[in-house]
């Protein structure tokens, strides 16, 4: 296993500027490992779900060191639960530092979320109230991942909620940038989750967009999500809609986006469905000026 | 109102059926269990059942999804009774904590699957197999021998590529795994 720098200080991110540019690409699945293989030449980026690789088994770091000899990976965590009250889960901050280091990845990325408190696994990203003592938690939180992961910079997503908690004293958006303003993080803009907040929440997904940091913003998710009942879900299940292309297409021309990746968990399309759907994000990213 | 009492109430909500009760019966004894002040409590009801039920029930997808993930065949093999009875266990059994929670928890439920009466036979079988084959995959060191009434590699093999297995015979098997040192291997016979 590859050393850890776990007594580094806390550093403010990398400009933009200076985040290489990486095109499109894919949430990866083992499912599709031949595929992905045989297409490297249209994969720009490799996102890692970094939990499916910390078992510590061999196997595992011999899949990491081959895909981050091919590929560029970007490893994005499920679970460090950076808005815990409770602290960080040190164990885990150092198997996730493990597979930054590994594949020498140039961000590392997780959600601005919760997902335990008290000894209880919550299991999934649990919504944060929207207030300064979440602020406060989510920087300290992620003042200490940083000290144990080094230097390598990092982007937060923001979350497809359930509901807004009460009692919240700022909008997500104004949460978000002044989480950008108070650690210097990136943003990892899901505008799918984005626009499952707006279909449930009634808000305007361009006014989000506006309120957030022009420079904040350096990778956006897309994915396909569903109605059930009378809720929008972000399953990651289905095709990417219409509606989500174009918040890309709009988050593209607002951000220094570097990265652009699709994520699909749940009923895996053949590979070249897949390999459709980052063809559009990659001509989308070079239509915005983003990449050639 | 302090966000880490909130979040302990908030945590036992999504992941407890009885906090729910607890809190619709009695919601002053649910705050005094979780410390909470009374905008802690305001916050926790105006979330409202509803929003609540349905946030739980994203939670079981997810959870659900994570063992189909990792038990493929036999989420192929029994087709949606599969999910019905993860979601059965998962409402009974909490998500234990680690990076391998999700394994962990699969493994639980194979466990108590293995002894449910209900299901047949085969199919009891190939969820043994294939539970025994992440076991294998994820142990530094690992020894293991099964006995199968059914030709438990090539029904495997047969459900991996799309076909049931309707008409396999039964036919007494012994399957042999071990892993050492990195290097890991399993047959049958």
């Amino acid at each position: 296993m590859a050393a850890v720098a776990v007594d580094a200080p806390p550093r403010a991110n990398a400009r933009p500027s200076t985040l290489p540019v990486l095109g499109a690409g894919y949430s990866y699945r083992r499912a599709y490992r031949p595929d992905t293989y045989a297409n490297r030449a249209r994969i720009g980026v490799l996102e890692i779900v970094a939990d499916h690789f910390m078992n510590g088994s061999i196997e595992a770091e011999r899949e990491l060191d081959l895909l981050a000899e091919h590929f560029t990976v970007i490893p994005h965590g499920l679970d460090l639960s950076l808005g815990s009250a409770d602290g960080l889960d040190a164990a885990y901050v150092e198997r996730f530092a493990a597979v930054v280091a590994r594949v020498r990845a140039p961000w590392w990325s997780e959600h601005v979320a919760f997902t335990r408190a008290g000894g209880v696994r919550i299991g999934h990203l649990a919504p944060l109230p929207f207030t300064t003592e979440a602020l406060e938690v989510v920087a300290r939180n992620l003042a200490e991942a940083r000290r144990r992961i080094g230097a390598v910079p990092c982007a937060l997503e923001n979350i497809a909620a359930p509901f807004v908690l009460a009692g919240a004293e700022m909008s997500e958006p104004e949460f978000l940038s002044r989480l950008v303003e108070r650690t210097g993080c990136h943003l990892l803009l899901d505008v799918e989750n984005l626009s499952a907040n707006c279909a449930n929440g009634g808000d305007d997904p361009e006014a989000f967009m506006d309120a957030l940091p022009s420079e904040a913003v350096v990778q956006v998710h897309v994915a396909g999500g569903e109605w059930i009942e009378d809720t929008y879900v972000d399953s990651h299940a289905r095709p990417v809609a219409s509606g989500v292309w174009e918040l890309l297409e709009s988050a593209c021309r607002r951000f220094p986006v570097k990265a652009i990746v699709v994520e699909r968990d749940e009923r895996l399309p053949e590979f070249g469905e897949l390999l459709g759907e980052i063809e559009r994000a990659r001509t989308i990213g070079a239509r915005t000026g983003r990449w050639r | 109102m302090a966000l880490i009492q909130s979040q302990r109430a908030l945590a036992a909500l999504y992941t407890d059926a009885a906090a729910r009760v607890r809190l619709r019966d009695d919601p002053l004894a649910f705050a005094a269990e979780f410390a909470l002040d009374a905008p802690g409590l305001a916050q926790l009801q105006a979330l409202g059942e509803g929003r609540l039920l349905a946030y739980v029930g994203s939670l079981e997808r997810k959870r659900t999804a994570e063992a189909v993930r990792l038990l493929p065949l036999s989420a192929r093999a029994r087709g949606p009774a599969l999910r019905r009875a993860f979601v059965a266990y998962a409402r009974r059994v909490p998500l234990g904590g680690g990076p391998d929670r999700y394994l962990r928890d699969v493994l639980a439920f194979a466990e108590r699957a293995a002894h449910d009466a209900g299901d047949a036979p085969h199919l009891r079988e190939l969820l043994d197999y294939e539970a025994t084959w992440l076991r294998a995959s994820s142990a530094a060191a690992f020894a293991r021998v099964r006995y199968y009434s059914f030709p438990i590699a090539r029904f495997a093999g047969e459900v991996a590529v799309g076909r049931t297995a309707e008409r396999f015979a039964r036919r007494p098997t012994i399957a042999v795994w071990f892993v050492v040192a990195g290097w890991r291997a399993g047959f049958t016979f």
